[in-house]
């Protein structure tokens, strides 16, 4: 695990595998520094449950790098939040199968295209009649994002090999969601 | 099935506690479980075996007239949603035999998602919840 060197406005950032007690350190981290910050409560809640979601999708798309440790030296996952005067971005990277990328895609730009009304009944949609994926996803994580975000998701796929590609998806925090309350 | 039920707290799951003589389910604190199947299924059992003892023995109706649940969450994360929402769909078939079904929905006054979180799970069961933010 190798940690970055933080820059002024990065709150946080970790590259390496990800596994859930890493998780549990980088949401202490997290904590640490919005005290060190004097960030209010309710902006570290709503980064602390997107932070969450965004996590636990790469976690759960860890396990190909069991047989793909190759791509590890340039291709590892990565995660970072950075402050600014327009909010706090929070930016996850890691390779993804190329045959997942469709469905993928579609998920997101589906999401993308939902107002605040259109994001909530498809979370009730989905908490009520969706099934547990055999990853343990509830097919809520991105919908939870895009509620607290109030922003499009943001993400891009790029090319590593006949395999696989590199997925980074950036969610931002507005001020205009920190002050909705 | 035992009286009781307690499940302590960790650093990632919250603590649950169920108490047939006292009429009383809690749930306290954050929930991102690493398999929230696994951790939730002991009180998802507790729930189903009360639920089965209830519809067959006549007597229990009367002997339960209510039961009172109390939400102290903090965190829950998207996937234990879908766990809390399956243990109230077992609660809506309990209060279908006539058990009065009593949900306090405590939040932190500042944090609006937690509410929404609890509107969103009382219109899915359909099951109204009373709700009492916490001065922080």
């Amino acid at each position: 695990m190798e940690k970055l060197t933080l820059g002024k406005n990065t709150l946080l950032s970790y590259q390496g595998q990800l596994n859930f007690e890493i998780i549990g350190h980088l949401l202490n981290s997290l904590k640490d520094e919005t005290d060190a910050r004097n960030i209010p409560l309710s902006h570290y809640k709503k980064i602390l449950s997107v932070m969450i979601e965004i996590l636990e999708n790469v976690f759960k798309y860890n396990e190909f790098f069991e047989h793909a440790s190759y791509l590890f030296p340039n291709h590892a996952p990565m995660f970072y939040i950075e402050q600014s005067d327009e909010g706090y971005l929070l930016v996850s990277g890691n390779p993804i199968l190329n045959k997942d990328i469709e469905k993928l895609q579609k998920h997101i730009d589906h999401i993308n295209a939902l107002d605040k009304e259109g994001l909530r009944q498809l979370f009730r949609t989905t908490l009520t009649n969706g099934e547990f994926s055999s990853k343990g996803g509830a097919g809520l994580g991105f919908i939870e994002m895009a509620k607290v975000s109030g922003e499009k998701i943001v993400y891009s796929f790029t090319p590593i090999d006949e395999t696989y590609s590199y997925y980074t998806c950036k969610i931002i925090i507005s001020n205009k969601a920190l002050s909705a309350e | 099935m035992n009286e009781t039920l307690f499940i302590e707290s960790t650093e990632f799951t919250p603590e649950i506690i169920f108490n047939l003589s006292q009429r009383k389910l809690l749930f306290k604190g954050v929930s991102r479980p690493e398999d929230v199947i696994k951790f939730y299924q002991p009180a998802i059992q507790w729930l189903k075996d009360l639920e089965q003892k209830i519809r067959t023995q006549a007597d229990m109706r009367y002997s339960i007239p209510s039961l009172h649940v109390e939400f102290r969450m903090s965190y829950f994360n998207s996937a234990s949603s879908k766990m809390l929402l399956e243990i109230l769909q077992i609660l809506r078939q309990i209060r279908e035999m006539g058990v009065e079904i009593l949900i306090d929905w405590y939040y932190d006054a500042n944090d609006e998602a937690m509410y929404e979180d609890g509107m969103d799970l009382s219109d899915a069961v359909d099951i109204p919840f009373t709700y009492h933010p916490i001065p922080s």
